[in-house]
């Protein structure tokens, strides 16, 4: 383990840099966490597919809360034990839809404590319908935002990427916001 | 936020609050942008807007490399069925067991009549035990990694490789482990795939380890010729002599 060389990843700075977004971080979370969840739904009449459904929707659930201000987890370990109950209660809800609602236990019911999620607001619904519109966006639009917002890169390196100056991959990437909120204003029933 | 707004975004503001939010302000410019959202209304419902259009944004991409990661780990693991794990039903579990019997001796009357690559390899390939666990390391790419050998010992090689895929700095012994954690699935394409820088570096620790593992690999891939000159640069063990004869 000598030639390893590790990248700081220290508890003061752990609130910020998952909100920030780094993608690095949220990889290793995503998939720190997954086989506790798969595990869980898996011993709880569910399918692999149930499983990642729940995690996905789970993660991003806690992600928002993280970005918004709603839950501000001190550590990792905060953060893994309130996605892990946000998983286990999604996925009674799901049991509880279905016809499986006999299956939910009294076990299941308390294990791990019940997690108070946020009301949905008018802000959720803007992200939603963000999201959604996303989708709508030409595929250059796309690629630079995720590139940008997501990945976090640099003007210079998405320029080079996609064959643009900085200048004009800057100026394209206020272009691409405007557009996209165009498309929300337009089609979300929000009024400018 | 408001459903309706009551207000104009100008081109300008979208940029100008779109830094705000991503933290590309400097420290003056977030000081001033910071003091007129204490103190004007409509600025407030304009930043959280755009806060809501960003994180929008990042959502949608979060999404998208989600099913990127799920399909690695997807790559990475035995074919899955995608059903319920339930518990055996006794009769059935007779019924194969049985079946299991007959095709059991069946495999054996081949097996002890007509040695085969795949025979030495299952005589030979014992796994590596793997290194001690030291899990109080605040360091998080080392937690991660003691984290994956956990995983590892348990033979849980799957989870094993989804939290060393995790660690981008790749290293001699990052490549090893995660070799072997497929060679116990497996998978003998991707073992060879990671263990065969290590097995050209002479300067790694693990540099016997990974020529031994990497024979054995091309063996059960019924390349003889390959397993036998790995053996040769290792050639000082006995366990290498003694397979390097059953080969000749």
């Amino acid at each position: 383990m000598d030639r390893l060389e590790f990248r700081p990843f220290s508890q003061e700075v752990f609130a910020d840099r998952l909100k920030s977004g780094e993608e690095a971080i949220l990889k290793t979370l995503y998939l720190r966490y997954r086989g506790t969840v798969e595990h869980h739904v898996l011993q709880n009449s569910g399918s692999n597919d149930d499983a990642n459904d729940v995690y996905q929707e789970a993660f991003i659930a806690v992600w928002r809360n993280v970005q918004l201000d709603r839950f501000v987890p001190q550590d990792e370990r905060e953060f893994a034990a309130y996605l892990i109950r946000v998983a286990k209660n999604k996925w009674i809800d799901e049991l509880r839809k279905s016809k499986n609602k006999q299956r939910v236990t009294m076990d299941m019911e308390f294990d791990g404590g019940s997690v108070q999620q946020p009301e949905a607001d008018e802000t959720d619904a803007y992200i939603e319908a963000v999201k959604k519109q996303y989708q709508h966006l030409g595929e250059r639009c796309r690629e630079l935002l995720n590139r940008f917002y997501f990945r976090k890169e640099s003007l210079r390196k998405i320029a080079e990427a996609m064959g643009w100056t900085e200048a004009s991959a800057k100026n394209n990437k206020y272009r691409c916001l405007k557009q996209l909120r165009e498309l929300v204003i337009k089609e979300g029933g929000h009024h400018a | 936020m408001r459903k309706k707004m009551s207000y104009h975004l100008s081109d300008d503001e979208l940029a100008y609050i779109s830094q705000y939010v991503n933290g590309e302000l400097d420290a003056s410019d977030k000081a001033a942008f910071e003091q007129r959202l204490a103190t004007d209304s409509i600025w407030q419902q304009k930043v959280l807007e755009v806060k809501a259009l960003l994180i929008g944004v990042r959502e949608a991409s979060l999404a998208d490399s989600m099913e990127k990661w799920q399909n690695e780990i997807t790559v990475n693991s035995p074919a899955k069925t995608g059903m319920p794990v339930r518990p055996f039903d006794r009769r059935w579990w007779v019924a194969a067991a049985s079946a299991a019997a007959i095709v059991l001796l069946g495999i054996g009357w081949i097996w002890f009549s007509n040695p085969s690559d795949e025979r030495l390899y299952t005589l030979y390939f014992v796994p590596d035990t793997g290194l001690p666990v030291a899990m109080s390391s605040l360091d998080t790419s080392r937690y991660l990694f003691y984290d994956g050998m956990v995983s590892y010992k348990e033979e849980n090689y799957i989870d094993a490789l989804a939290k060393w895929a995790s660690i981008e700095q790749s290293t001699d012994t990052l490549q090893y482990f995660s070799g072997l954690a497929h060679m116990g699935l497996g998978q003998m394409a991707p073992a060879i795939e990671q263990l065969l820088p290590v097995s050209s570096d002479r300067r790694s620790a693990f540099y016997k380890e990974a020529n031994w593992y990497l024979a054995l690999c091309y063996l059960r891939q019924g390349n003889r010729k390959v397993a036998g000159s790995l053996l040769k640069r290792i050639d000082d063990d006995e366990q290498a002599q003694s397979l390097m004869r059953k080969l000749e």
